[in-house]
């Protein structure tokens, strides 16, 4: 009980690892750079990656999803897009890969279980948030980017991307580090 | 502000300071921007959209006015932005006291009724009559103004209403009651005596400005009335303050809620739905009143849950407030139609109430505001869920039946059929439901982007997928069984569709002129008609016109006073639509030119008036040199002089990289006809109503006795999939058994019957394995279509799409054979055919008709089969047309779009792609038209409407949505990271 006590007194508490220590430096970039080999394996990033984001997208913009040769069509979004590899996100994909594993590790995890974790939560995130993206570039498309001179598509186009994809990491950073700090508080 | 901590309710009570009286939320400088300056953006926004849209029609007063009505808003915006940062400024150098703090509400009131006043005033000014009818209605801009401006005034009025009370009661209570009532009674006075001071623009001025003065006393009155009645119980009893949250709760809210069963304003609230969360808000605000102190988070969580109700019905009413002095005057009850507001202002009372009782620690108080937000948007949460699962289930399915993939192999519909079901329910209780302000307007643009899904096609859905189509009654238990008082009970109504109005035909040709322009390996005949009306009233005039296989339209001009306008190429229901509502609306200038069928035009022109005449245009591509002395022009006919150009026409063979088009004539190529052998198609019906469960190989010997000369046969198994359980030609001996059980696990029953897919998919089948690429020597064999069914009746068949592909294969021959084993016929075929061979690809060959063929040599000859010597045989005749020449062109555009037809789903060319073609090569295809209208307000209501329609469900190009890349997203990271940090030593 006195342990305890002293355990969670406030001029006690444990600081949680520093987030640049070189464990879970080594932990990240594992994680990114299995998840990075994961996206390269043959097929992945069209048929994992792409797909789900394309089939949730499809869920959210009510279309069906037609497989072309390029990729996956949504012929009746509210723009109609094609999703290839290179909207796939794999980038997006270890990146957060790295992210979580990073978290993990300065939270006191396992290395071996922050890098799988890393890797496993990554997958859904990054479909999920991919397929956002796509759901909100089609209505770019249609709403946005056609008021504009045609020349800025590309750029506009690509600030949509940065607009879903930057606040994701960014919230998913802050959870993290909440959860980093909130472990280390109550002594976990 | 001094911090306030109210007391429970059961604990005794004081008198808070006057601070209280306002809810802080309002008090902050911040809600200039959220309830002052958003709305009015958003309001100009609107504008300026609306000014898009009649611009091109408004003369120069107008535009003048129109351009203050902008500069009005623009400095109403800045009004707010200037409030908001003149309170900021105030409330950092001290805090206002209540007492200091009323005139706040002044500058929002001012502006905002004036601006008030000056667009309605400028309402039927500044929008031209022509568009008051549909294309921007005087009530849509009234609207607009009303709902949008209402806000920051209402918020204004607030302010003032919650200035310092006196320091007794009931001296303040008093004098606030004698406003609410003084201002109708002072109303209805002047209105009384207002007949004997005459009229003038002087009497309206004042009597405008009486209107708003005397409102605005209202107003204030009523507001502070219940806001100092709330402020007094919290230091009564317990009971005072429950009955008077009941009042307002439940009493109000009920007696509207039937006041509006007698009189529907704006719009029917009768539905069960309205009557339950009236009940269950009332029990919410009851019970928060009751157990606030007990349960804090509790009450605070339900408060937010039920907010968003609340804050509906205020937000519908609110546009509708200016009227509430008159409701009073004329109706007595008609200070119901402020029970939204009063609500309002118990519901976020009580929520202040709540969220000050919420504990004070940091975190916790954290997490119980966001739990509380997470509250709040579980019903709006709840019905964008609900309409997005409804969007993604309606659009696969209207994909699938609308604009299906006739693709080789099994054909699934791949979305969700429990969810399916739900949506078609609710979609069917939102057509046959009530209208909903707002709500409705966000279902459907949700869903559809503001396109109606029409009855026809939501029954085919129901038809294709269930089995049987719902009805339009109305199974609601309270929804009342009249329409609206102010008539938006329908969807037409909704969508200001006007009613088909009978137009009288009494025009007639009165003169018929041809021109021709020869081209390159074509010529242009120009139709020049003259029109007189011979009538005493605005007639239409209404004309099918034959159009023979290979003559394309490729201009139309109309006559609109002394000019030939030019018609414009559009997709075709827009247009039609735009033409109606012209036509039924308007009663103005627009002409229409679409095709009925690929073999038929419809010509359409309005108004004619009595004994003047009009003239219209249409230029007509043919594919070779024609002369008009040969044209029969003497009877003024034009139906006569297509059919001779028809008969005139030799065939022509244009070979691109699509394929091969081969256009008959009209009279058709003099080559034998052939006795084709037959095979069974046997199409299986799964359908859960009439699906076969009967024995199939009974079926089989039944059929092989009643078509002896088929040798071999298919089978397709359909209720809305469809499978193939025998794909390639198998000898009617060899089908092998069909158990009941094999049946069921090949394709269970359920659904409805898609037999138009069935049939589409079967004749694709026959033509990618049988016609094409064929490399015998002989002649294949025709399918027979058996539907083997429950019980076979005697019923009309409609199966467009298997229409579209019946040409491929010689027709459609189709019977039905029940379980009891008795045959019914629906169609028969042509037995006896000539066939014509391009390379290795097959077709049965009709008079007037266009072949397309599948990919062949560019050097490929056409070839005939003579039953005589039993061999494939050069055509003599065929004229040959480079794909280059216009006509060329023409053939391959008509090529592909005949290959959409058949096969919407995954056409090479969708919907839109043909629209582009069409108007770039000003030919006319089936999906498009070409029309005029009179001014350019209309044109700009065809271009969003095409946009609309084409943006909907069809595609003009797909967007790839390339992810950015690390190097971006890294980047954007960092500069995120170094920001927050420097942020934070600065905090430091």
């Amino acid at each position: 009980m006195t342990a305890d006590r002293e355990l969670h007194a406030p001029d006690r508490l444990p600081r949680f690892a520093p987030t640049g220590s070189f464990r879970s430096i080594l932990a990240a970039g594992i994680a990114g750079g299995g998840a990075a080999a994961l996206t390269h394996l043959p097929g992945f990033d069209l048929y994992v990656l792409a797909q789900g984001a394309a089939r949730i997208a499809g869920l959210l913009s009510g279309s069906p999803i037609v497989p072309t040769d390029a990729g996956f069509a949504l012929p009746t979004a509210t723009s109609p897009v094609i999703i290839t590899t290179a909207c796939s996100a794999s980038d997006f994909c270890w990146m957060v890969a790295a992210m979580i594993a990073w978290r993990l590790a300065c939270a006191g995890r396992r290395g071996g279980i922050a890098i799988v974790a890393g890797i496993a939560s990554a997958l859904p995130v990054a479909i999920v948030v991919n397929a956002l993206r796509i759901t909100i570039v089609a209505q770019a498309h249609r709403w946005v980017i056609p008021r504009f001179p045609e020349s800025y598509g590309h750029f506009l186009h690509l600030t949509t991307g940065v607009a879903v994809f930057l606040p994701a990491l960014v919230v998913l950073n802050l959870a993290l580090e909440y959860y980093a700090r909130h472990r280390s508080c109550s002594g976990c | 502000m001094p911090a306030t901590v109210l007391a429970p309710v059961a604990e005794p009570r004081r008198l808070l300071p006057p601070e209280s009286i306002l809810p802080p939320i309002i008090a902050r400088p911040a809600a200039n921007l959220w309830l002052w300056v958003l709305p009015i953006a958003l309001l100009l926004g609107l504008n300026v959209e609306g000014y898009g849209v009649v611009e091109g029609n408004m003369n120069d007063t107008q535009r003048h006015l129109a351009w203050l009505l902008g500069a009005a808003a623009i400095a109403n915006l800045a009004g707010g932005l200037l409030m908001f940062f003149v309170t900021r400024r105030l409330s950092a150098d001290s805090t206002p006291s209540a007492a200091a703090r009323w005139w706040w509400g002044v500058p929002a009131v001012a502006t905002n009724a004036a601006y008030l006043w000056f667009a309605l005033w400028a309402n039927d000014q500044v929008l031209p009559e022509n568009v008051w009818l549909w294309i921007y209605p005087l009530e849509r801009f009234a609207f607009n103004q009303l709902s949008f401006a209402m806000l920051p005034l209402f918020f204004g009025v607030l302010q003032i209403a919650c200035m310092a009370p006196a320091k007794h009661f009931g001296s303040a209570f008093g004098t606030s009651l004698a406003m609410a009532i003084g201002g109708p009674i002072l109303m209805f006075t002047v209105l009384a005596g207002f007949g004997s001071f005459g009229s003038g623009t002087a009497v309206a001025v004042i009597l405008a400005t009486l209107v708003i003065a005397t409102s605005l006393t209202m107003f204030i009155g009523i507001i502070r009335c219940v806001m100092l009645l709330m402020r007094a119980v919290q230091g009564g009893t317990a009971t005072t303050e429950r009955l008077l949250v009941a009042a307002i709760a439940l009493v109000l809210p009920a007696g509207g809620l039937l006041l509006n069963r007698a009189i529907p304003f704006p719009v029917d609230f009768q539905a069960w739905e309205v009557y339950a969360l009236m009940l269950a808000n009332a029990a919410i605000l009851l019970l928060s009143a009751w157990k606030q102190a007990a349960w804090p988070r509790a009450s605070f969580n339900l408060l937010c849950a039920t907010l968003p109700f609340t804050l509906y019905f205020f937000v519908v009413l609110l546009p509708y407030t200016p009227l509430a002095i008159f409701a009073v005057i004329i109706f007595g009850l008609g200070f119901l139609i402020l029970t939204p507001t009063l609500l309002l202002s118990l519901h976020v009372y009580l929520l202040t109430r709540s969220a000050r009782a919420l504990p004070s620690s940091g975190l916790e108080r954290t997490s119980a505001i966001a739990t509380g937000a997470l509250c709040f948007l579980l019903l709006p949460g709840l019905f964008v869920g609900r309409g997005l699962a409804d969007k993604a289930a309606l659009n696969a399915a209207l994909d699938f039946v609308a604009t299906p993939s006739v693709q080789t192999g099994d054909i699934h519909y791949t979305g969700d059929h429990a969810n399916l079901q739900r949506a078609l329910a609710n979609h069917r209780h939102y057509k046959n439901g009530i209208y909903y302000p707002l709500l409705s307007d966000f279902y459907s643009w949700l869903v559809f982007d503001n396109l109606v899904l029409p009855d026809p096609v939501l029954a085919r859905l129901e038809q294709t997928f269930i089995g049987t189509a719902g009805d339009k009654t109305n199974r609601d238990p309270v929804r009342m069984p009249a329409g609206n008082f102010f008539g938006h009970g329908s969807v037409r109504a909704r969508t200001l569709a006007p009613r088909a109005r009978p137009t009288s035909q009494t025009v007639e040709i009165a003169e018929l002129e041809a021109r021709v322009t020869p081209k390159t390996a074509a010529a242009v005949l120009t139709l020049a008609l003259t029109l007189r009306n011979t009538g005493s009233v605005q007639s239409e005039f209404r004309e099918t016109l034959p159009l023979p296989a290979g003559v394309f339209v490729s201009g139309f001009r109309l006559q609109v006073g002394d000019t030939l306008v030019p018609g414009r190429i559009f997709e075709k229901k827009t247009a039609q639509w735009v033409y109606t509502m012209i036509r039924d609306s308007e009663r103005r200038d627009p002409g229409l030119l679409v095709y009925n069928n690929p073999h038929e035009l419809q010509l359409s022109v309005f108004p004619v008036d009595p004994h003047k005449t009009t003239k219209v245009e249409i230029d007509f591509l043919v594919p070779q040199s024609l002369s008009t002395e040969a044209l029969p022009l003497k009877n003024k006919n034009p139906v006569q002089v297509l059919t001779a150009v028809g008969q005139s026409l030799s065939p022509h063979l244009v070979i691109d990289h699509g394929g091969g088009f081969l256009v008959s004539g009209m009279t058709a190529l003099s080559v034998p006809a052939v006795q084709c052998p037959i095979y069974l198609h046997l199409i299986i019906d799964r359908s859960e109503a009439n699906g076969f469960t009967g024995d199939v190989a009974s079926a089989l010997k039944t059929l092989a006795q009643r078509f002896p000369d088929a040798r071999s046969m298919r089978m397709t198994l359909a209720n809305y999939d469809v499978i193939d359980a025998l794909p390639s030609l198998t000898p009617m001996g060899a089908a092998g058994t069909f158990s009941s059980a094999t049946l069921d696990r090949q394709l269970p029953v359920r659904g409805g019957f898609a037999l138009d897919l069935a049939l589409a998919h079967a004749l694709r089948q026959h033509r990618d394995a049988d016609l094409d690429f064929a490399h015998i020597d002989g002649i294949p064999a025709r399918p027979v279509f058996i539907v083997l069914s429950r019980k076979a009746a005697s019923r009309q068949l409609n199966v467009p799409l298997a229409e579209s592909w019946a040409e491929i294969g010689g027709g459609l021959e189709i019977h039905e054979l029940d379980q009891e084993m008795s045959l019914v016929t629906h169609r028969t075929a042509e037995s006896k055919m000539p066939l014509v061979r391009l390379a290795n690809s097959i077709r049965p060959l009709r008079p007037n008709t266009s072949l397309p063929f599948a990919a062949v040599p560019a050097k490929a000859h056409l070839e005939y089969w003579s039953p005589v010597q039993r061999a494939w045989r050069a055509v003599a005749g065929v004229d040959v047309q480079e794909p280059s020449t216009a006509w060329g062109q023409a053939a391959a555009l008509a090529m592909e779009h005949q290959e959409y037809t058949q096969n919407p789903g995954v056409g090479r060319e969708k919907l839109a792609g043909l629209v582009h073609r069409s108007r770039e090569t000003a030919i006319l295809l089936p999906t498009t038209s070409y029309i005029v209208v009179e001014n350019q307000a209309q044109w700009r209501m065809l271009e969003l409407g095409e946009k609309q329609k084409l943006g909907q469900n069809r595609a003009l190009e797909f967007h790839e949505a390339p992810a950015p890349s690390f190097w971006i997203l890294g980047g954007g990271f960092a500069l995120w990271a170094w920001a927050r940090g420097r942020f934070r030593r600065r905090g430091r």
